[in-house]
């Protein structure tokens, strides 16, 4: 996306809330296997999601955004010190949940964030009244 | 966004963890049964949970993510009966007692039946939240420019 109109924060913070998105799903899926023996809680890390969703999908001028190449595969991290239960379990819950409503909250604000440009653009196009 | 998916996720969890509770509740109703329809007393019953990996309406979408970023939900395999063995009362007076005068009441321990239940009813709860908050986080992507 180029031009006036739509300015690369609107691109940026589409693309933040896309990966907010799925580690929403990814905690949701932790949340879900709490009692499932050797399951280990996996996680997304934001900033070289971030990153790579950059690196990866920005469209050179010129091109058209439908040429874009697929999204680029999520980055799932384990942390290998997390203490495993008797069953091999290391989804600990007070931190998924805590991590899980941090995570919304972003999600939250960046949405809003989103939310006030477009109306921002609006109000341009459409003048004050 | 895959808002669908996450919900699967959760309800397959919701309903896992449901059937760990009808499994509870049928093992707490038959703590003292002596007669089954196999013989012999009641055996206590286990769900075994598994994760699985989730087939969704964007699972085209999401094997171009890599088998490994799909999310996973939870399925009961199995359920299993405990093969601890029955425990041994002295009633010479039960009909099912045996030649030396002890009934063999089902393996099931109520109080542990009862911290399993506790267990199973705040891991529903946890879930039902993660659904809360992801009808929030649709509701939020819904209004954007609204």
């Amino acid at each position: 996306m180029g031009g006036m109109l739509f300015d690369p924060t609107l691109d940026g913070l589409a693309r933040a809330l896309t990966i907010h998105q799925r580690r929403h799903d990814v905690l949701a899926a932790n949340v879900a296997n709490v009692e499932t023996p050797h399951y280990h809680a996996r996680d997304v890390d934001f900033a070289s999601a971030l990153k790579r969703a950059f690196d990866t999908q920005t469209t050179a001028p010129g091109e058209t955004p439908g040429d874009e190449a697929p999204p680029p595969a999520l980055p799932l991290t384990e942390d290998p010190d997390a203490p495993a239960r008797a069953d091999g379990n290391t989804v600990d819950i007070d931190f998924e949940m805590a991590k899980l409503t941090a995570n919304g909250t972003d999600y939250l604000a960046l949405a809003r964030i989103l939310g006030r440009r477009v109306t921002l653009l609006r109000q341009a196009i459409e003048g004050t009244r | 966004m895959e808002i669908n998916s996450t919900l699967a996720v959760s309800a397959s969890a919701l309903r896992a963890e449901r059937m760990r509770l009808d499994t509870i509740a049928s093992n707490l109703a038959n703590a003292n049964t002596t007669r089954t329809p196999e013989g012999g007393p009641y055996k206590r019953r286990e769900v075994v949970f598994e994760a699985e990996k989730f087939d969704s309406p964007f699972a085209d979408t999401l094997a171009t993510l890599g088998d490994e970023a799909r999310p996973e939900g939870v399925a009961v395999t199995d359920v299993i009966e405990d093969p601890t063995p029955p425990r041994m009362v002295y009633e010479p007076g039960h009909p099912d007692a045996n030649a030396e005068g002890y009934v063999a009441y089902p393996n099931v321990n109520s109080m542990l039946e009862v911290v399993d239940l506790m267990a199973a009813t705040r891991a529903y709860e946890a879930n039902v939240q993660v659904i809360a908050a992801t009808k929030r986080l649709a509701e939020a992507a819904l209004s954007i420019g609204a």
